[in-house]
């Protein structure tokens, strides 16, 4: 091997162990941590009350005075027969935070970009967005709010552990839950989470809530059971709209009765309402 | 490893039963709980919709006058997993439910059970 053959094949030899190493180093920096395996299928542990252990064990929400005297006016209403204080009732989705109670089991779609939360209740997607993005200048207000999310690896192992999240740009009407308990009228929401697999059976949802119509932050840990994947799992559509009987007109609450044609009375001394026609 | 594995799903699927109300979707409010009621008719109708189930039930009133009630149920993620189906109630079939019904009055209300004409626990998976 003459010189210039040594000083190529040198060359290429260096250019190789160069871009192997800018490889390996690209390459290490991808993986170095790994997302976790957090498929399957994920089933509410706890009440339907905001609080999982319910209000009777864990004590009242922290409402203000004024969104409190309005929980007592819709519970009295209630007790008249009026679904009043429960969007949810006619068919508007729970939104954030409500939708975390997950009434249905729901599936965690993880991508490097973007995190999936699919519930079933109310076919509901939730993004969590994964990928750097700082909060847009504009943000549509939806039901479900717009979600930024960050991995963490607590432990240092190498495999992310725990996600967070902040979920902005929260649509109304939305309650906490089905027992009158609202959120605030001027949707300032903002809802901070952190998910964690606290073991191999259970997922824990970390939920703090702002909201003026509480007294402070108000925080909840929700948790999930897990099945996994199998081919026996599951899934079953929800459309509301499908089967729906209860129609909200002005202050008025009625049944509908589809087979009659006709709007069936929920409280005492309210009239039927039947269709009139020129 | 099977085992451990059907003790998994088992213990999940009865974990999630246990801790599902039967009203997920709203509250019960224009129920009335304190006075459930129980009667006998033909099936008119079995709706396996969301958010909530219907059995419209005819029901002979005391002039003899058939009166039809939509009795409102639970929801068919929870129903299917009890063993319920789209077909599992067609017309004519006689049941006796017992249910809360409506504060107004009108023929609607919650229903709670199904039970077969002579009073025994109706089991869903019979009609398959």
């Amino acid at each position: 091997m003459n010189i210039f053959n040594r000083t190529f094949f040198f060359s290429v030899l260096v250019f190789l162990q160069t871009a192997c190493t800018q490889s390996n180093e690209i390459t290490g920096q991808e993986t170095a941590i790994q997302y976790p395996d957090w498929s399957g299928q994920w089933s509410r542990i706890g009440s339907l009350n905001w609080e999982p252990e319910g209000y009777a064990v864990a004590g009242p929400p922290p409402l203000t005075p004024e969104y409190q005297a309005r929980r007592e006016e819709f519970q009295s209403q209630r007790d008249q027969g009026m679904l009043v204080g429960d969007p949810p009732a006619n068919c508007l989705p729970p939104g954030m935070p409500r939708v975390m109670t997950m009434s249905f089991p729901f599936e965690l779609v993880i991508t490097p970009n973007t995190t999936y939360i699919l519930a079933d209740w109310e076919s509901a997607v939730r993004r969590i967005f994964t990928d750097g993005r700082d909060w847009p200048d504009y943000m549509l207000p939806e039901f479900n709010g717009y979600s930024i999310g960050q991995w963490h690896d607590e432990n240092d192992d190498g495999v992310y552990d725990m996600l967070s999240v902040e979920t902005r740009a929260i649509k109304g009407p939305r309650s906490f839950d089905s027992t009158a308990v609202v959120a605030h009228d001027n949707n300032q929401t903002v809802v901070l989470e952190e998910f964690r697999r606290i073991d191999e059976e259970t997922l824990e949802d970390k939920i703090t809530t702002i909201d003026d119509a509480l007294t402070g932050p108000w925080t909840v840990q929700r948790r999930y059971s897990h099945t996994p994947f199998s081919q026996d799992i599951l899934w079953v559509e929800y459309v509301c709209a499908e089967g729906n009987r209860h129609l909200n007109l002005g202050d008025e609450w009625y049944f509908i009765n589809k087979e009659e044609g006709t709007l069936e009375p929920t409280r005492d001394g309210q009239p039927r309402m039947v269709p009139v026609y020129d | 490893m099977i085992e451990k594995l059907l003790g998994t799903v088992f213990l999940s699927t009865l974990l999630y039963l246990f801790s599902l109300e039967i009203f997920a979707h709203h509250s019960v409010a224009i129920y009335d709980a304190e006075n459930p009621l129980q009667l006998t008719g033909k099936v008119v109708e079995w709706q396996f919709t969301n958010p909530h189930v219907f059995i419209l039930l005819s029901v002979e009133d005391d002039q003899g006058k058939e009166v039809t009630w939509n009795l409102e149920g639970s929801n068919t993620s929870l129903m299917l997993r009890r063993g319920w189906r789209p077909d599992t109630l067609v017309p004519g079939d006689e049941i006796m439910v017992r249910f809360n019904p409506l504060h107004s009055g009108a023929p609607g209300g919650n229903f709670r059970e199904v039970f077969n004409p002579d009073g025994t626990a109706f089991d869903p998976s019979s009609k398959r």
